[in-house]
């Protein structure tokens, strides 16, 4: 029998607590962030019960606000997960992940996969529904990330071929389906990762060039459906036609301008109440803060959309490596610009196409994706020391 | 890669989100905090509908309660322009307008595909309205509609009130038209108490123009919170129409149907008569009218006006040839009411009011140029006196035809209407320094000359009375010969038929001037309570002793009475015992045109009930057209024998009467045939 002292004993204790390690990852996850995150979701929860619940107080319908809070559950415990592995070791995973994605965007276009609204975007599981290009945002973000972070100098021209080609691929993919909106999230990641990842000026021109001449063609060829190119001609000239798109518009901004500063009240927004915005439960869920909440309810959420990609940002900063860097640059772009494309459409000042708000919009593949790719962020962030 | 380079790069993207967000908000302030008014109104019209439910219109009533203008129901068929434009294409919307047409026609009221597309394009209604195609539709068709409406989606019926018409055409002018109201019409009335809505109807001439706001009534509405798709989902306010109220007028519709039926009977003999110089213009005779007053408060009994219209028309609408064929000139622009509207020379008929103007400006008198009985040798022409051509305009004025009437004193000038007496006082009164000058223009403005009379109907004519000092004040010259022919009631003297009939009734009636009344009053349509009494409207007394107004009288008796009076022919075995009549012919001169023929009177004397005055134009003599129209107006009068008019829908039971008996003889013909 070894006798320790109490002074051991002490030590092996204070070993065995994991508090006393002070480089122990779970001692640095970013709080303000997962805060952010959260009041997103709950503004997200009221906005769509009060747009789904209907007009009758007795028989409120708890459809999509009991679906909706299942999601970010399950979206929360993903975003642990993310978190918890090492994300060191994704970059071995790289691969699988980016070709099981591709996999699944082929397969969505068979009658595998399901169409609504004009786009073969979704898997159908008995009630559940699968948006395998909302996942695909993530894959991107991880290959490009896992690709990039081999090099630490300026890229070659095949560098930057070879990284916008693995966007490229699943980009293409979507559109087929068609959803132009996912596909414009794809290019924004990818140039985004590219500008961290060290293109160098003339690069970017050259790429711009080139994207530039390929959004040209599309608009004047016949890949976009109708519905798609009055949305893009509506954005031009919003007086000129009384399409559905213009409608939509007009109503979006109505709702938000009848929220004025204050707000119509929780439940009390009349465009809301009238179901005069199409869509207000996904894309345009903007429009019920707006209307319901008002200036100050708008002005919270983008707040906390402010504070959430602050925090993002710091995270590439601190990482400890160029993957991390990478992959926060990654996530940081998808948010940013989804943010922006699907707030700025109700505002008028995009055009519309079919983003989900992430966190805030119902949609179970939007919000799972979303959170995994903060569960990354986190995991990178408090992995900055080891 | 440097670290350096890394953090610019990683504050680029700060910088992009900075930009981003600062877009968001700034556009999130505009439209929320500076613009939310704006939108505020526009949700609320989003949510709220507003369902109007039109009043019916108040009616318009005779002095002996008769219904002159009612309302009736009539079923229109809609078509939903929503409907019609997104679930049809192009040759689904001609087949549809081409199947409506056709079962419309076949359940009995035939409607031409034209007639639908030109309704369903017409501009007033908007993309989501239901736009009205045909009206009066038998009640077939909504059988039709019933059984198959899955064939006709969005059409549909409505029953609309339209004004209705009982005695058809009968005072037209008076009555005036509805139609649709016009978008200036619609911009005027934005704030009206009774919400005009764009395709609401509007009194447009007459007593539905003028009484307008009396008789229409304030629609009803429900304000409907309603979902996307327009479903009410409750109601939020509701209000039921109240209909409008009924209008009294003075017309007796007797009378009114006579003066017409004898108006129009009179042009029709002007038209037959012939010219005696084939050089001379033809008697055309294209319009005229009749005004029948009461002298006793000018009240209007009849007012007539040729060319006429049907006020029916305008009901359902009409196609815009026939708009432009009632404007155009060369019809003689039926809409327009000649008795208040027209102005015309008044000829000899005005030769009482010179005469009223000689005896009180003193021409006539103790210390004037003549006594009313001192004879004047009246022989077919006036001479100026002392004549200076440029300062007269002519030196030689005649008698109409070159008659000559010898010795005549006042009271037989005005019967055998010599104009060279009147010459005479029209050049005395110009001259001679110690009366007047103005002396027959201050009469005739006494007799309501020269402004409008006042009635209570839209576009009445002022008139001209010229005068010296007018002229002066314009700039122009005034000579001799202008007193001179104005004494006679011709030159720019001008004078509606509604305004001549006013001055002798104001003679009639022993000197007071009324505003001549139309509308008696107006009532509340349920409770008969009366909302508007208008009273007798003086404006005017004129200075009229028995000794001026006595030998103008005998003279104007002497018109139809005696042997040698001007209409003595016309009235020739009218009972003048009974029922003595006062006139007073005019045959005035229009330029390159056949002579206006006129005619006013006034009877039974001597306490005048009724003044009638008859214009024709391009008629001929005052003594042979307008003064038998005017005898075949009073002499029903007289003898208490004017004929009741009967209304459309009397005459229809009537003809079903006839039509039985007349089926009933002929089959008493067969049996007898057969027996014989």
């Amino acid at each position: 029998m070894t006798v320790v002292s109490l002074e051991e004993r002490r030590r092996r204790e204070r070993d065995l607590d994991p508090r006393s390690r002070p480089y122990a990852p779970w001692l640095h996850i970013d709080f303000v962030l997962v805060l952010a995150a959260a009041g997103l979701i709950a503004i997200g929860i009221a906005a769509i019960y009060s747009t789904t619940r209907g007009r009758d107080p007795a028989d409120f319908d708890d459809f999509f606000l009991d679906r909706q809070t299942l999601f970010s559950v399950a979206g929360g415990l993903f975003m642990v997960f993310a978190a918890w592995f090492p994300y060191r070791e994704l970059s071995k995973f790289a691969v699988a992940i980016y070709g099981t994605g591709i996999l699944a965007l082929i397969v969505v276009l068979s009658p595998f996969g399901e169409e609504v609204n004009g786009a073969r975007s979704w898997f159908r599981f008995g009630d559940f529904q699968l948006q395998p290009s909302e996942f695909q945002k993530l894959a991107v973000v991880v290959a490009v990330a896992a690709f990039l972070s081999r090099f630490d100098d300026h890229m070659s021209a095949s560098r930057v071929f070879l990284a916008v080609g693995i966007v490229a691929w699943p980009g293409l993919l979507v559109l087929l389906q068609p959803d132009v909106g996912t596909a414009l999230v794809y290019v924004f990641i990818g140039f985004v990762l590219l500008l961290v990842g060290g293109i160098r000026f003339r690069q970017t021109v050259g790429i711009a060039l080139i994207a530039t001449t390929v959004v040209a063609l599309m608009i004047n060829s016949n890949m976009l459906e109708e519905y798609q190119s009055n949305r893009l001609r509506t954005f031009v000239d919003p007086s000129s036609d009384i399409t559905e798109a213009a409608f939509q518009q007009r109503q979006a901004q109505i709702a938000i301008g009848n929220g004025g500063v204050g707000g119509r009240g929780y439940g009390e927004g009349s465009q809301t109440l009238s179901g005069l915005v199409p869509q207000q439960h996904t894309d345009f869920i903007f429009t019920v803060i707006g209307e319901e909440f008002g200036f100050v309810g708008g002005a919270t959420t983008l707040g906390l959309y402010a504070v959430l990609l602050m925090r993002i940002l710091q995270a590439a900063r601190l990482a400890k490596d160029r993957f991390g860097t990478l992959i926060c640059s990654g996530v940081f772009a998808m948010i940013l610009f989804q943010v922006f494309e699907a707030v700025g459409m109700t505002l008028g000042i995009t055009p519309i196409t079919g983003i989900p708000l992430p966190l805030v919009s119902y949609g179970g593949s939007s919000a799972i994706a979303t959170l995994i790719g903060l569960g990354l962020v986190l995991n990178v962030r408090m992995r900055r020391f080891s | 890669m440097t670290p350096e380079s890394l953090r610019l790069r990683l504050s680029f993207l700060a910088l992009l989100a900075l930009l981003a967000f600062g877009a968001m908000v700034a556009r999130l302030w505009y439209i929320q905090v500076l613009s939310s008014e704006e939108f505020e109104e526009i949700a609320v019209s989003n949510t709220v509908r507003v369902v109007y439910e039109p009043a019916p219109r108040g009616r318009i009533f005779d002095a002996g309660g008769n219904v002159l203008v009612d309302n009736r129901e009539s079923l229109v068929v809609t078509v939903n322009r929503f409907a019609f434009d997104n679930e049809f294409d192009e040759a689904g919307q001609e087949d549809l307008v081409l199947r409506l047409a056709t079962e419309i026609s076949r359940a009995g009221r035939l409607t031409k595909v034209f007639e639908i597309d030109d309704a369903l394009a017409d501009p007033r209604y908007g993309p989501l309205d239901s736009v009205p195609v045909a009206d009066d539709v038998t009640e077939n068709f909504e059988i039709v509609l019933a059984e198959r409406a899955d064939e006709f989606p969005g059409v549909d019926t409505v029953i609309r009130s339209v004004r209705f018409y009982p005695y058809g055409d009968l005072a037209a002018h008076v009555l005036g038209y509805v139609s649709l109201l016009s978008e200036e019409q619609y911009e005027l009335l934005a704030d009206s108490p009774k919400t005009y809505r764009r395709n609401d109807e509007i009194g447009q001439t007459g007593i539905e123009a003028s009484f307008e706001s009396v008789l229409r009534g304030t629609p009803g509405f429900t304000r409907l919170e309603v979902d996307n798709i327009g479903d009410p989902v409750e109601v939020l306010e509701q209000v039921a129409p109240v209909a409008g109220a009924d209008v009294h007028l003075t017309l007796d519709i007797d009378i009114q149907a006579l003066a017409e039926r004898e108006l129009l009977a009179g042009l029709a003999e002007a038209r037959r008569q012939e010219a005696d110089d084939p050089n001379e213009p033809r008697f055309n005779a294209p319009g005229g009218a009749m005004v029948v007053l009461d002298p006793n408060g000018a009240e209007v009994l009849a007012m007539a006006s040729f060319p006429t219209y049907s006020p029916s028309e305008f009901v359902s609408g009409f196609s815009e040839d026939r708009w432009i064929a009632l404007q155009d000139p060369a019809n003689h622009q039926p809409l327009n009411n000649r008795a208040l509207a027209g102005v015309y020379p008044p000829g000899s008929t005005f030769k009482l009011f010179t005469a009223y103007a000689a005896m009180n400006s003193g021409v006539i008198g103790p210390r004037g140029v003549l006594d009313s009985r001192t004879l004047y040798e009246d022989n077919g022409a006036y001479v100026v006196p002392s004549c200076e051509e440029e300062l007269a305009a002519s030196c030689t004025f005649s008698n109409a035809e070159d008659a000559i009437y010898g010795p005549v004193d006042l009271r037989r000038a005005i019967t055998v209407s010599s104009d060279v007496y009147f010459y005479y006082l029209g050049d005395t009164m110009d001259r001679a320094d110690r009366f007047d000058r103005e002396g027959i223009q201050r009469a005739a403005q006494m007799f309501g000359f020269g402004a409008p009379s006042g009635i209570a109907l839209a576009g009445e004519g002022a008139g001209r009375v010229p005068s010296p000092s007018a002229a002066e004040a314009a700039g122009e010259p005034w000579r001799t010969g202008d007193s001179i022919v104005l004494a006679i009631g011709q030159g720019i003297l001008g004078a509606t038929p509604l305004q001549l009939a006013n001055g002798y009734a104001a003679f009639a009636n022993g000197g007071t001037l009324y505003a001549p009344k139309i509308v008696d009053r107006v009532e509340n349509p349920v409770s008969r309570e009366v909302v508007q009494d208008f009273a007798d409207r003086e404006v005017g007394s004129i200075y009229l002793p028995q000794p001026i107004r006595q030998p103008i009288l005998e003279g104007l008796l002497g018109v139809t009475a005696d042997l040698e009076g001007t209409a003595h022919l016309a009235f020739l075995g009218f009972p003048h015992q009974e029922w003595p009549v006062a006139g007073k012919t005019g045959t005035a001169e229009v330029v390159g045109k056949a002579d206006n023929s006129l005619f006013a009177a006034f009877g039974p004397h001597p306490d005048p009930e009724y003044v009638v005055v008859a214009i024709m134009e391009e008629s001929g003599f005052g003594a042979s057209v307008a003064a038998p129209a005017v005898r075949r107006v009073l002499e029903p009068i007289a003898t208490d024998s004017v004929p009741a008019v009967r209304t459309i829908d009397d005459l229809a039971e009537l003809g079903e009467q006839i039509g039985q008996d007349g089926e009933e003889q002929d089959a008493g013909q067969v049996e007898e045939d057969s027996s014989a």
